[in-house]
């Protein structure tokens, strides 16, 4: 379960977040919208334990991201918006070097990294090195290496976005099985596509706070609209500026 | 607790192995000083000590009337150009290695017992030049010595009492040569090395990390980041390591090669005295590499940190260069200074003087503990959210 409480910051004279709350329960897909500057990837940040809130709480299964942050980093798997691989290790190694950085023994390592390498379908390109790998491969590598050690919450930042629809299929049920496991999921996106079949809960920031909080359904029933970009841009104000 | 140290390190390492520019800048670099060495050594020997045995190049100008004089010349191997008048440009060009001009009235001279002014040319920029200005400077002086006993024992004098002083120079350096200047030059290029040899690796697990934005989703796994701030460090002293011994090893080998003069410094250069290079430099190592983690933390980019690092091994190599043309006798307070102490020790083992094993150690501790301290600095950079997102 990951919540977040009164959560500030600020870059120089930028305020990023702004008092934002809200709650992302187990076995719950939740969906963090907003606008380009909203705050979503500072959220994530500030969650998945590489920056620090100015002032506020977030916790991960009970455990404070600035206190408890091995506590909190034993329990995430995170996929940054950068996917960020070396260009001189493969698939493979990318993802073993995380597993042991976790502490995994080398039978789990190898039976988890298996069975990652097969639900992903890596197996064309795991023994090759990352110089050169398509959007959707550099993807399934930063998605599997985020998975190794089985967290029970995941923060992922655009987890489909460059994928083909296989791939996407793929990473949806990884997505799927970690919610009905009991995990906690949490996902950016900007495709309301993605949002309508993976979403369970959405949570919409603007300005750095929460504007929207609910179920795909109660947000529509909220704001009178059908489709979720209807919804998404009456709650972030835009639609009336879309109507003139 | 788990500090990723160990996972780190072998990573790093993998991936720098694997890097080829980076290979190749480790590799080659350390071999231009025992390069650059050997070819001046030989070249040096080759000038000093198979010129003397070549029939030195003189010009004279009015060699017709010096007749005695010239056939004492040639007599002693020295080949005569008759000129009209010395040009120096001749000298300076290296024409001829050097150049003599006698005056017109030198017959005249000698048979009213006058001085005569007996020019010499020479250009000292050129050793062959300087090496025949000394043998002919020699030469002449020999003849006119010679001319004055005849004189003075013409008129019933003892020619000792006319030469007070017997000067002889007594040679401190054993069999040393000029040649031996050439191991002050020595220390500056390890130095080089310990500066160099891991910068590249500094860079790419730092700058290049923050770049590549592989450092976040690396800062989320459960290890502190001093951990793998540490392992990133050993990675870059492991690499300085294999530069330092690959320097070590050329310098050997280019001395061996480089002639009689190379060979005597290959001597010293012997495998228990290159074990002790590698132990005083273990520590140099150590304090480099956490310097240039620390700058490439601190800085923007990867090619801000890059200008910095290319231009930081210049400044310890600094007081080893003074060294050269300014030795210094060692002091137990300069052996507490980074690089100075262990540029001071290295340039003793070199010229097989041999290192005192209190010095050795002083060095080490204080640059362990200047270590110590900035690996705590870059440990709390390492906490700073500019690390991971630049500045």
């Amino acid at each position: 379960m990951i919540e977040a409480s009164g959560l500030s910051k600020t870059f120089r004279s930028v305020r990023a977040l702004d008092g934002l709350d809200f709650r992302a329960e187990d076995v719950t897909v939740t969906a963090l919208l907003g606008r380009n500057g909203a705050g979503k990837t500072t959220t994530l940040r500030i969650l998945y334990t590489v920056m620090k809130p100015d002032s506020g709480v977030a916790r991960v299964d009970g455990y404070d991201t600035v206190a408890d942050r091995r506590d909190v980093q034993k329990c995430i798997g995170a996929l940054a918006d950068t996917r960020g691989l070396y260009p001189r290790l493969t698939a493979l190694e990318h993802i073993r070097y995380y597993g042991r950085l976790h502490g995994l023994d080398k039978r789990t390592l190898d039976e988890r990294t298996r069975e990652l390498v097969a639900s992903l379908d890596m197996g064309e390109f795991a023994e090759r090195r990352a110089k050169g790998f398509s959007k959707g491969q550099s993807l399934k590598v930063a998605l599997a290496r985020a998975l190794i050690h089985r967290p029970r919450n995941l923060l992922l930042d655009e987890p489909t976005s460059g994928l083909d629809i296989a791939s996407t299929r793929a990473v949806r049920g990884l997505i799927r099985d970690v919610r009905d496991d009991g995990g906690c999921v949490l996902f950016c996106s900007h495709s309301m596509r993605e949002v309508d079949a993976l979403a369970d809960q959405i949570v919409v920031l603007s300005k750095g706070r929460t504007a929207a909080f609910g179920t795909p359904d109660e947000l529509r029933r909220q704001t009178g609209q059908n489709d979720l970009e209807d919804v998404f841009l009456a709650i972030t104000g835009e639609s009336e500026r879309a109507a003139t | 607790m788990r500090t990723g140290v160990l996972v780190v390190f072998l990573k790093e390492s993998l991936d720098n192995l694997r890097d080829r520019r980076a290979l190749l800048l480790g590799l080659v670099y350390p071999l231009l000083g025992p390069v650059l060495m050997g070819v001046m050594i030989s070249l040096a020997t080759s000038v000093l000590t198979s010129k003397p045995e070549k029939p030195i190049r003189l010009a004279v100008e009015n060699a017709s009337v010096g007749a005695d004089l010239i056939a004492y010349l040639r007599k002693e191997g020295v080949e005569i150009v008759a000129v009209d008048a010395v040009v120096e440009e001749a000298v300076r060009r290296g024409r001829f290695d050097s150049a003599v001009t006698l005056p017109a009235d030198f017959m005249a001279r000698i048979a009213a017992e006058r001085p005569i002014q007996v020019k010499i040319f020479i250009h000292p920029a050129r050793l062959g030049s300087m090496v025949a200005g000394n043998r002919v400077f020699g030469l002449l002086d020999t003849y006119s010595r010679q001319l004055g006993q005849e004189r003075l024992i013409r008129r019933g004098i003892d020619p000792a009492s006319a030469v007070p002083f017997q000067i002889e120079s007594v040679n401190v350096a054993g069999d040393a040569t000029i040649i031996d200047v050439f191991t002050f030059m020595v220390p500056p290029f390890f130095i080089f090395t310990i500066f160099m040899g891991g910068v590249y690796l500094a860079l790419d697990t730092t700058s290049g990390e923050r770049e590549r934005g592989s450092l976040e989703p690396l800062l989320v796994n459960p290890v502190p980041r001093w951990g793998l701030m540490v392992g990133k460090f050993l990675s870059g002293v492991l690499f300085t390591c294999i530069g330092i011994i690959v320097q070590l090893i050329a310098f050997k080998i280019a001395f061996q090669l480089a002639g009689v003069a190379g060979q005597s410094l290959a001597r010293n250069l012997d495998l228990s005295t290159m074990g002790l290079v590698f132990l005083t430099a273990l520590p140099l190592m150590r304090f480099a590499v956490a310097i240039q983690i620390i700058v490439a933390i601190g800085t923007k980019s990867f090619k801000e940190a890059q200008t910095y690092l290319g231009l930081l091994p210049l400044v310890p190599a600094i007081p080893g260069m003074v060294l050269v043309f300014a030795p210094v006798e060692a002091q137990g307070w300069m052996m507490a200074l980074p690089t100075f102490g262990q540029t001071l020790i290295f340039g003793q083992l070199v010229r097989g003087e041999g290192a005192a094993l209190l010095d050795i150690l002083i060095s080490g501790a204080a640059t362990m503990l200047a270590t110590a301290l900035l690996l705590v600095i870059a440990a709390r950079l390492y906490e700073r959210e500019p690390l991971i997102f630049g500045r």
